[in-house]
């Protein structure tokens, strides 16, 4: 395995299971989100996030968990992990780039690979 | 539209706190703009993601339960001890050490105060005990002997006085 292949492990299309893509596509076609409030799709959802998520730094993680998912302040997060305010605004922002990107791979993938079996 | 492009929104703050008016123009924008349209996709995408990472709840196995009652069960079976050993495990070391500390200080006064009184001088001794019954008994005992010795020579001397009259 090439040694940039292992510092930024690549979540493939490959990899998805049949419930992800399915779940990403209603996501994309904007279908009701309580239709997806039932325990499979959430654990359907979780999985897939897990699977995003360990691509990012572990500190990427913990700054987009906390503030993006708990919705704590920045203050609390910044006392928590005893970064200061501005640094942690900064890895929230490039934790949501990495995390945006990610995602944004991955349905270009998908929508390619869809594309492809169609024809 | 290469001014107003919203990726750099859709960075700054979570996909759930964009306001109203954050949407409705981002959402004009995407109309125009398709590098814009997929990031913010992927955002909402992304913001869907963790926000059901962390809605999930993490069921403990059924070993883990198992395990878990399991311990309960033993420490509600175990015998519980009288309150006397529970004391004497709590204070014990205390209660020793303050004993240890007693018998200590009752041997070092007991061995200290014989020395002092031995080493006490005569004079010092004799003042002390000036009114004291032994040393009114003894001092007596010493004028008996004196006055003895006294009579005796007075019994000469009259013994010796009568044969010259004699």
């Amino acid at each position: 395995m090439l040694r940039s292949a292992k510092r930024h492990p690549e979540f493939t299309v490959s990899d998805l299971t049949d419930h992800d893509g399915p779940w990403l596509e209603n996501q994309l076609a904007g279908v009701s989100t309580q239709r997806h409030q039932s325990n499979e799709r959430g654990r359907i959802a979780a999985d897939l996030a897990e699977k995003v998520l360990s691509q990012l730094p572990p500190d990427d993680r913990l700054v987009l968990m906390s503030i993006d998912g708990e919705q704590l302040p920045v203050k609390d997060v910044a006392e928590m992990t005893g970064w200061s305010e501005s640094k942690v605004k900064v890895r929230a922002f490039r934790a949501r780039r990495r995390m945006r990107q990610a995602v944004e791979k991955l349905l270009k993938r998908r929508s390619t690979s869809a594309d492809e079996k169609g024809s | 539209m290469p001014d107003n492009h919203i990726i750099k929104m859709l960075d700054e703050k979570p996909f759930g706190s964009l306001g109203d008016g954050d949407i409705a123009s981002a959402e004009s924008h995407i109309a125009m703009c398709e590098q814009c349209k997929s990031a913010y996709d992927a955002a909402r995408v992304a913001a869907s993601l963790i926000q059901a990472r962390t809605s999930e709840t993490v069921d403990a196995s059924p070993f883990f339960k198992t395990r878990v009652m399991a311990a309960i069960r033993e420490r509600q079976l175990t015998p519980e001890e009288p309150s006397l050993v529970k004391m004497w495990r709590a204070a014990g070391a205390l209660i020793s050490t303050l004993a240890l500390l007693m018998v200590t200080l009752t041997g070092i006064t007991i061995f200290s105060q014989s020395p002092d009184s031995q080493s006490q001088t005569p004079i010092v001794a004799a003042s002390q005990n000036l009114y004291s019954p032994e040393y009114v008994v003894l001092e007596r005992g010493d004028v008996d002997d004196d006055e003895l010795v006294n009579d005796q020579v007075i019994g000469t001397v009259y013994d010796v006085e009568d044969g010259d009259g004699q």
